[in-house]
């Protein structure tokens, strides 16, 4: 009951939060707008629908990893910032709910607002371009979609594990992003092997959203690019469940290090 | 053990033993911040092992590294000493794991290749009906070599079981290349088998006779061109079907297989090998050849180099062979990125006018296009080629097959043959006049050198002469990768003016594009090649365009 009190008080906050919502509202407009820049890059003939999303979806996890460190980041952060963790605690509320109401939130929200992004490309895509196309079944984009889902709440229960233990927001965002960049010039995105990709939330990311692609091209005119949209059931599954696991450790680690925390 | 691995072991145990001094500290110092510290070897061990990639013989090390974190959920000095010394033993166990493993660091994943290739292969293969290709019978009869391959973690293996594989599809454009091409030399190396001092060719009036002998072998009265009866008792095109490099090797037209037929077989035997031939006063002799070496592949491919070589001239150059004939070297079927990406190979068309204008002023009327072992490239640089000697007027090249772009696949009938979409043509400048041309090819003259074959076959002052036709691969190729090496195989289809598969054979291995005038290879060409090391086919051509009336 009381977990649930809480739970409903930091909803009610997060929908109220205007930071939030300017954030989350933000990142909307920058996906519409990358995805409206992409299609007007094919130049004298623009992209199809399959085409900006295959050549987006990659580069917005970029982003989305950002999103989700600012927003995972400020709901567990903002109350150390104005000590309310600290009146919360005072006034008799045990550990575990003050950390639980923030943390299962803040996964699910930007988790939510990962998701959003993915929707806004998607029907964006599809509503700029007059048709679909080839290079990417829709069916793929959600599948991909589906599967990075699980990866996004890894990496914002690594955010709250950083959050819990910095407590600055914007040092948590600093840090993941700093990360991100080590990750990237560490592991060759395209010839990662599955066991290479489930060490890390982002190679795992970069798995499970880069595709195998084919080509055929006419002589004298285009070259037309086929991505297989689907990973294999040996593919997906120790991606999802590693990363859940990997999401309990974080959240487990997270709690245990408030609990013995004397929040100075 | 690779460096990131001692590293890792190196950097754990010291993390270990620092972590006992920093259980001492954290007593002393209250502070809940000092608990991170047990966090920190498994960010190690990520960092490391991201950039060197996993090793399951390595699973102690990084279960030790991981472990330590252990010492983050409590306080108590005792259990974290504990900690710490169990997951320092638990590390070490992976020193002996990998020092005495064959398989450290050679773990491959040529089965999930093959899977992956084959499955490609089904989706997107554009020739499977035209060339009766049972995927899933390659499959399962191959898929037992990978295995083992994969058992014995040898890449040599691989590297002989995917040539195997694409030699059976019988198209030049499916072929294997494996990461580290160490692997492939070795691979053929060990296919070829051993080298007892002799390559055995086949000559056009279909006997076989000695070639790039080993001067050991003279006291033995064998020497260059003498007549070869048996190899260990059978007929060199038939030893030569027992030989591994054989069955790697990839042939689209049968005739160009049957030119070739017996030239693997001298690497076929134990430690010793029986050869019959015919002495030079005619008497048939058997002796045995001992092994010179286990290496026949270095013999093969110097004699096969000898067979197929073009004229020793830079790429795109003219070359004078006598007053009227000039030679044009075409190594490749590339120019510059400008030409293939701005102005459509103008700049080549320019640069060989200006270098056939001037032979012209000095009196060359005729002219030999040398495109042997021409692997292929650009499309659009055999328009560009073929369009300067063409007569005037508009020319067929090649007809693109009709593409489904809402379902992304290429249109086909109901009996499942490709649709023709629209036709490729060029326009001829004829700036030769009335001077003849002659394009010499081998068999390893393919893809886009097949286009500028059979284009040109067609206009009236051209012949195509070689010992062999041209390769007859010339669909659009596309490179799949893999983890461990990178398989290309026909993705884009062109037709013909008919509607049938572009030069490309089907299942009587035929290919479109034959030469027009077969050079025999006989005795004096033989000669002429191993011994005077002259360009044999360059001669004859230049000879045959001296004699030719111009009208």
């Amino acid at each position: 009951m009381e977990l649930k009190n809480i739970i409903k008080a930091q909803n009610y906050q997060l929908v109220r939060s205007r930071n939030l919502r300017s954030v989350v509202i933000g990142f909307s407009a920058l996906t519409l707008l990358f995805v409206f820049i992409i299609h007007n890059n094919g130049g004298e003939y623009p992209l199809k629908g399959s085409e900006i999303c295959s050549m987006l979806i990659s580069m917005l996890s970029t982003f989305n990893l950002l999103l989700s460190a600012v927003v995972t980041s400020l709901i567990c952060g903002d109350d150390f910032g104005d000590r309310a963790v600290n009146f919360e605690l005072s006034s008799g509320t045990r550990r575990i709910y003050s950390f639980l109401g923030r943390a299962v939130p803040a996964i699910f929200f930007s988790t939510g607002a990962v998701l959003l992004q993915y929707i806004l490309m998607t029907a964006g895509a599809a509503a700029v371009s007059s048709t679909w196309g080839c290079e990417l079944e829709i069916g793929g984009v959600i599948q991909r979609t589906l599967i990075a889902l699980p990866i996004f709440m890894r990496l914002s229960a690594f955010c709250v594990l950083l959050t819990y233990i910095i407590k600055k927001p914007i040092a948590v965002v600093i840090i993941l992003q700093a990360i991100a960049v080590m990750m990237s010039m560490l592991a060759d995105e395209g010839g990662l092997a599955l066991s290479t990709s489930l060490m890390t939330g982002m190679t795992s990311l970069s798995k499970a959203l880069s595709f195998r692609k084919w080509y055929t091209f006419a002589l004298g005119g285009d070259q037309r690019i086929i991505c297989e949209p689907y990973l294999t059931a040996g593919e997906w599954i120790p991606l999802v469940l590693v990363s859940l696991s990997a999401a309990a450790a974080y959240i487990a680690a997270a709690y245990h290090f408030f609990l013995k925390d004397d929040l100075k | 053990m690779v460096n990131a691995d001692i590293m890792l072991v190196a950097v754990g145990l010291a993390e270990c033993f620092m972590l006992t001094r920093a259980a001492v500290l954290c007593e002393k110092i209250v502070n809940n911040k000092w608990r991170l510290l047990w966090l920190l070897p498994s960010l190690v061990c990520i960092l490391i092992t991201v950039s060197a990639g996993t090793e399951p013989l390595m699973a102690a090390a990084y279960l030790g590294s991981v472990g330590l974190a252990a010492g983050f959920f409590t306080d108590e000095r005792k259990k974290r000493n504990i900690i710490s010394a169990v997951c320092a033993a638990v590390m070490l166990l992976s020193l002996p794991c990998c020092l005495l493993s064959k398989s450290y660091r050679k773990h491959f994943d040529f089965t999930g290749d093959f899977e992956t290739a084959v499955r490609s292969m089904k989706s997107h293969y554009a020739l499977t009906k035209h060339k009766g290709i049972d995927f899933d019978a390659l499959h399962d009869k191959y898929l037992p070599m990978f295995e083992q391959a994969e058992k014995d973690c040898d890449a040599v293996q691989n590297v002989i079981a995917w040539n195997c594989f694409c030699a059976e599809i019988h198209d030049g454009h499916v072929s294997y290349a494996p990461n580290d091409e160490a692997d492939y030399k070795k691979a053929m190396k060990l296919a070829a088998g051993n080298d007892y001092g002799l390559v055995i060719v086949k000559l056009s009036d279909g006997s076989f006779a000695a070639a790039q002998v080993d001067d050991s072998l003279e006291e033995k009265g064998i020497h260059l061109g003498t007549k070869v009866k048996l190899w260990n008792g059978e007929t060199p095109d038939k030893a030569n079907e027992r030989s591994l490099i054989w069955r790697m090797e990839t042939w689209c037209d049968a005739d160009n297989r049957d030119f070739y037929s017996g030239i693997c077989a001298a690497g076929v035997g134990g430690d010793t090998a029986e050869l019959t031939f015919a002495d030079d006063s005619g008497k048939e002799q058997t002796v045995t050849l001992p092994k010179l070496s286990d290496n026949y592949y270095d013999r093969l491919k110097k004699a096969k180099e000898t067979i197929d070589r073009g004229v020793n001239a830079p790429h795109m150059s003219w070359t004078k062979v006598n007053d009227t004939t000039a030679v044009l070297r075409i190594k490749f079927m590339m120019f510059d990125t400008d030409s293939l990406n701005k102005d459509n190979h103008l700049g080549m068309k320019n640069e060989i006018r200006k270098g056939l204008l001037e032979l012209m002023d000095e009196g060359v009327r005729d002219v030999i296009i040398d495109i042997r072992s021409n692997g292929g490239g650009s499309g659009d640089m055999v328009k560009g080629i073929a369009s300067l000697f063409a007569p005037e007027g508009e020319h067929y090249y090649v007809t693109n097959a009709l593409w489904d772009e809402e379902n992304g696949c290429y249109v086909t009938d109901a009996e499942g043959n490709y649709l023709p979409d629209d036709d490729v043509t060029f326009e001829g400048e004829n700036i030769l006049g009335n001077g003849r041309i002659i394009i010499l090819v081998n068999s390893n003259s393919g893809s886009a050198s097949d286009h500028l074959t059979k284009v040109m076959s067609g206009f009236e002052n051209v012949t195509v002469m070689g010992f062999t036709g041209a390769g007859g691969a010339a669909q659009g190729a596309y490179s799949l990768p893999l983890s461990c090496g990178s398989v290309s195989f026909s993705g884009s289809v062109m037709l013909d003016k008919d509607g049938s598969i572009f030069i490309d054979s089907g299942k009587d291995m035929q290919a479109a594009d034959d030469v027009g005038e077969h050079i025999p290879f006989d005795e004096q060409a033989l000669i002429s090649l191993f011994e005077n090391d002259e360009d044999y086919l360059l001669n004859v051509a230049a000879e045959k365009l001296s004699k030719t009336d111009h009208k």
